[in-house]
């Protein structure tokens, strides 16, 4: 797996520092040896599995865009009150809590007569290979969406009462197998099914019918809203270009368009800072979209990607003027920067596991004044 | 080109240019031609001009545009031709016009070159052969590859063709017969007068004269009606974004207004679609003469996706001259518009440009929900 860029992890003591804690000049010489071989022995074995590597991140990033294709389709509708009473609150509710997630919010406040007050709650998957781990993987979810009612409640409910219901939002060809994976595991979720093999469209995916109990918990409380995603919804794959929990590669593409367009291809903070806040419009604290902008800003500026002018104004760095072309050369050049970090880092393993046991030959060493 | 300074409505302008034509233009080998360019801008489109200097002539703003590059500012005279439409008259050369106003339409936003589409243009010409007796003496045409125009001769082959001769009228048909190529710039002659039209919407006249100035009134009456339709649908794709209340809670919401572009002689496919996200020979190199700048890639499509089966695309579809930032959904004969960032109106002309000048000819633009369509 690539790690993230922005990551920081352990460090080794360092070289010097560790040698004069050795003293011993044969368990000095002895540790230089080894540490020798292992860096060789990390830097062989990491060229073999370079290739590995990089397609995994390609595949971590394909995977992204896939996820946010399907979290669009069943976001949109709800975000442009296409359904009536419906709004589309927050994606990734509880993300400022650091908890594992569900990644999107919906409630109905002012339901129609004979209706409840829902807060929908749901996940999106852009492909599935194995249903039933998907499954489980969502109730463990929702176990934890669960322990935190209260701080929902509190955070986007209005401290009112609302019925939760929890929603697996997946591509049209694995709705099927992911309902029976749902029922077979006591119902609970409704399977929203994403079906873009033509203009797309977003409905609610009808359970076949083994036990009515659980038959009833895959269907919305509001019949209403049932209703209305039994006939299909038209939706949009393409909506927003990111989310909070997006690739950070996938938020860097606001900056593809930003210098075009303006004297000398110069821009500021506060234009990237204006694209953030369109794009997570659903965001109303500040201080999320600053800190958002700086992310973008310091990974921008990390791969080389932006030139920093000073007072806050910037302007794009990359040998393509289009976006095409960019977006070719921030993957490239994260790949390298990656690979070249995770090669360091498994370097730095290596030297704390060669520092750890030499810190063990070294206590077993009888210091003078132990004497 | 020079006009005195006066207070002028649009008719006194022309009358101006008319009567004075050889103290505006010259005369003998040192005649220039008269150039009208017909511009796309912004309805509170004065400001963009702030910087320039600027002597207003009554209904006609004259603007100065210097550039590090020419030795004197070129002088355009700017007519609001109906709101957010205008019209530039000058006798600089295509050089300078590239130098000036085409590099500052360019790179500024909420302007652009007026494109007539290839249907209009037809009708321009077939209006000036029929009432005016015109003659075609030489034209330009081109074809994209995946053009779904009939050709008689190797469709699937990228070709732009330049044609000189006094048979150039019957040429112009032959051709588009053979090659399915279709016009972009076409020169008549009528009589002693010589007029060249593009569908970028530039007009050289060599003489300043009666006929020359009905000939423009002519044609801008073919035009305006299209042009008012398109410039709607564009002018209408946006998303705003906005908090309502209901009962105790805020809630966030979003209009989008999105475009739709329906397909009508070809059905999209995996093949097709993917040539069209490359770019790579959706345009053809056209020549210097009447295209503002190098060519280049004009839109990017990033984050592509196609599905194969019953066959749907979508991409985030990045506008790189203007900035603006919008996505796309398809399928085998529509595809919709969606706004996302920095949105202008001159990015979906010239995406529903890139879409008939590279897919299809009679492709139809809107906007959801429908209202009128431009075709």
């Amino acid at each position: 797996m690539t790690r993230d860029l922005m990551s920081s992890p352990p460090q080794p003591q360092s070289n010097k520092e560790f040698s004069s804690f050795l003293a011993d000049a044969d368990l000095r010489s002895q540790y230089e040896k080894e540490v020798k071989i292992a860096i060789r022995r990390t830097k062989r074995n990491f060229k073999e599995n370079a290739p590995l590597i990089e397609n995994n991140f390609r595949e971590g990033f394909r995977k992204d865009d896939i996820h946010r294709l399907v979290l669009n389709a069943a976001i949109f509708p709800f975000a442009t009150s296409e359904v009536s009473g419906y709004y589309f609150i927050r994606a990734a509710p509880l993300l400022e809590l650091g908890v594992k997630n569900l990644d999107f919010l919906i409630t109905c406040p002012q339901p129609q007569a004979g209706e409840s007050r829902i807060a929908i709650l749901g996940e999106a998957k852009g492909s599935i290979n194995d249903p039933d781990r998907v499954v489980s993987e969502t109730k463990s979810r929702i176990s934890i969406v669960n322990n935190h009612r209260e701080y929902i409640k509190r955070q986007y409910l209005d401290n009112s009462e609302y019925s939760f219901e929890f929603v697996l939002a997946v591509p049209a060809i694995d709705a099927s197998e992911v309902s029976k994976s749902v029922d077979r595991k006591g119902g609970n979720i409704i399977v929203w099914s994403v079906d873009t093999s033509d203009i797309p469209l977003l409905l609610l995916h009808r359970p076949v019918k083994q036990d009515e109990e659980t038959f009833q918990t895959m269907f919305h409380g509001n019949k209403s809203l049932n209703d209305k995603l039994s006939k299909k919804i038209d939706t949009y794959t393409q909506y927003k270009m990111f989310y909070q929990q997006s690739h950070q590669l996938a938020k860097l593409r606001i900056l593809f368009g930003i210098d075009k367009g303006r004297e000398g291809g110069i821009f500021s903070y506060d234009h990237i800072k204006a694209l953030v806040g369109e794009e997570l419009h659903y965001i109303t604290e500040n201080d999320i979209i600053e800190r958002e902008t700086s992310s973008i800003v310091e990974l921008a500026r990390k791969i080389e990607f932006l030139e920093d002018l000073g007072n806050r104004m910037f302007k794009i760095k990359c040998r393509y003027k289009n976006a095409a072309g960019k977006e070719h050369e921030i993957i490239r050049i994260w790949i390298k920067q990656s690979i070249e970090k995770q090669l360091n880092e498994n370097i730095d393993e290596e030297i704390i596991s060669t520092q750890d046991s030499f810190r063990r030959k070294r206590l077993e060493i009888p210091r003078l004044n132990d004497f | 080109m020079k006009v005195a300074k006066s207070q002028y409505t649009f008719d006194q302008f022309v009358n101006y240019l008319v009567e004075n034509e050889q103290e505006v233009f010259g005369s003998g080998e040192r005649k220039q031609w008269l150039k009208v360019y017909l511009i796309h801008a912004k309805e509170d489109w004065k400001p963009l001009f702030e910087k320039f200097h600027q002597t207003k002539l009554g209904e006609i703003l004259k603007i100065s545009i210097q550039t590090e590059d020419l030795k004197k500012p070129v002088d355009f005279y700017i007519y609001e031709w109906s709101p957010k439409f205008l019209m530039f008259f000058t006798s600089s050369r295509r050089e300078e016009y590239e130098k000036t106003l085409s590099k500052f339409i360019k790179f500024n936003r909420g302007i652009s070159e007026m494109w007539i589409n290839p249907d209009i243009f037809l009708k321009v010409k077939n209006y000036l052969l029929d009432e005016y007796h015109a003659n075609v003496y030489k034209f330009i045409s081109r074809r994209s590859s995946l053009s779904e125009i009939y050709a008689e001769l190797r469709p699937d082959v990228d070709k732009r063709l330049s044609y000189t001769g006094e048979d150039a009228t019957t040429v112009i048909k032959e051709v588009q017969k053979s090659y399915g190529v279709v016009p972009d710039s076409i020169s008549f002659r009528i009589g002693f007068q010589k007029i060249q039209i593009t569908s970028s919407g530039m007009f050289r006249f060599l003489s300043v004269n009666e006929l020359s100035i009905n000939i423009l009134r002519d044609i801008l009456k073919v035009l305006t009606d299209p042009q008012k339709m398109i410039r709607t649908v564009a002018d209408s794709i946006c998303s705003k974004t906005k908090v309502v209340r209901i009962g105790e809670t805020s809630v966030p919401t979003v209009d989008v207004v999105s475009g739709i572009i329906k397909l009508q002689n070809i059905k999209l496919n995996k093949y097709i679609v993917e040539k069209f996200f490359k770019q790579e020979n959706v345009f053809i190199k056209r020549p210097r003469e009447f295209w503002s700048s190098e060519e280049e890639i004009e839109f990017s499509f990033i984050n592509t996706s196609i599905m194969e089966g019953s066959f749907s695309f979508s991409a985030t579809v990045v506008d790189d001259i203007k900035g603006t930032m919008f996505g796309i959904i398809g399928s085998t004969d529509q595809l919709t518009l969606i706004p996302m960032h920095r949105t202008t109106f001159e990015s979906f002309l010239r995406f529903y440009r890139l879409i008939i000048e590279s897919l299809d000819n009679d492709a139809r633009f809107n906007v959801l929900p429908s209202s009128t369509t431009v075709q």
